[in-house]
């Protein structure tokens, strides 16, 4: 008997435990660090095309050339950009079209910037 | 019939991981499509959240797994450059840029798909903290889930580029 009524779940408690508010704000700064992680990703890519030095720069490893900085330099720019965020956004709520609008220009952007055909054009 | 270590690490990296990668893709995103108030009990919401979340972060880890190995065990045996006089066959990235016909396949195939398949990563990892930080919450958040939902289509995008340029360039000039 005792077990069958420590096994009934009370629904107050449950929608308690899954539904309490939370601020988006963390949401909201993992969704634009990634969104800006991506553009970097492409900012490097083009810088890389365009400039001998960066490219050169960006070799962070022979075996695997400049891509080993431009990915690496991208990881670390997340990670930081993502933290910084997290900090600034941890108790704010954000309106959720303005994070629409930014991550599709920057998703849009970001691909762009590592289209080929895109950074062939400023190849030296 | 045997394989090399090279093709052995390549099948790691395009095929085993990659379809597990489609599988966590596609159960991540039937949960998160169908998490819903009103669809699903509060009981059933719990039970969906724990294969949300292995959906979601396996996607993520499976994309890591994916673009390091690429990155940092393929690749270079990709890009090595031929001594002189050597096999090209040994060398696929010399071997396509040796041939008229086949050279877009790195100029534009390989190029585009060693940058963009770091996407996919980037964009998985936000979705699995956002899903596990809202967690059930989502099911009344319509803007947050589709926008999550948006994020994670694109992150299967971005690595259905790699993957189907992966398979073509590694069919025209196959890492031994």
């Amino acid at each position: 008997m005792s077990e069958t009524a420590s096994s009934v779940v009370n629904p107050a408690a449950l929608e308690a435990e899954l539904f309490s508010p939370r601020p988006n704000g963390p949401a909201v700064a993992a969704i634009l660090a990634g969104a800006i992680g991506v553009f970097i990703l492409g900012l490097n890519t083009f810088l890389a095309a365009a400039a001998v030095g960066v490219s050169k720069w960006f070799n962070f490893q022979n075996r695997v050339g400049p891509l080993s900085g431009k990915t690496t330099m991208t990881g670390v720019a997340w990670l930081v950009i993502w933290g910084l965020l997290s900090a600034v956004l941890w108790r704010r709520n954000v309106r959720l079209e303005w994070v629409w609008a930014i991550v599709i220009i920057l998703l849009v952007v970001g691909n762009l910037l590592m289209f080929p055909p895109i950074f062939d054009r400023v190849e030296p | 019939m045997e394989l090399s270590n090279r093709e052995a690490w390549t099948i790691v990296h395009g095929m085993t991981v990659g379809a597990l990668f489609l599988v966590a893709f596609a159960g991540g995103m039937a949960e998160l499509w169908s998490l819903r108030d009103g669809l699903v009990t509060l009981g059933g919401i719990k039970d969906k959240l724990w294969r949300l979340y292995v959906g979601v972060w396996g996607m993520a880890i499976v994309a890591w797994v994916t673009v390091v190995t690429g990155t940092y065990v393929v690749y270079p045996w990709y890009r090595a450059a031929p001594p002189k006089g050597a096999d090209l066959a040994n060398y696929p990235r010399s071997l396509l840029l040796a041939d008229p016909n086949k050279d877009l396949w790195h100029k534009f195939g390989m190029e585009w798909k060693e940058h963009i398949a770091w996407a996919a990563p980037i964009l998985a990892t936000a979705v699995a903290f956002v899903v596990t930080y809202y967690g059930a919450r989502l099911a009344r958040d319509n803007k947050m889930r589709w926008l999550i939902m948006a994020m994670f289509v694109a992150a299967f995008a971005a690595a259905a580029v790699a993957g189907v340029f992966g398979a073509l360039i590694n069919k025209a000039a196959p890492v031994r």
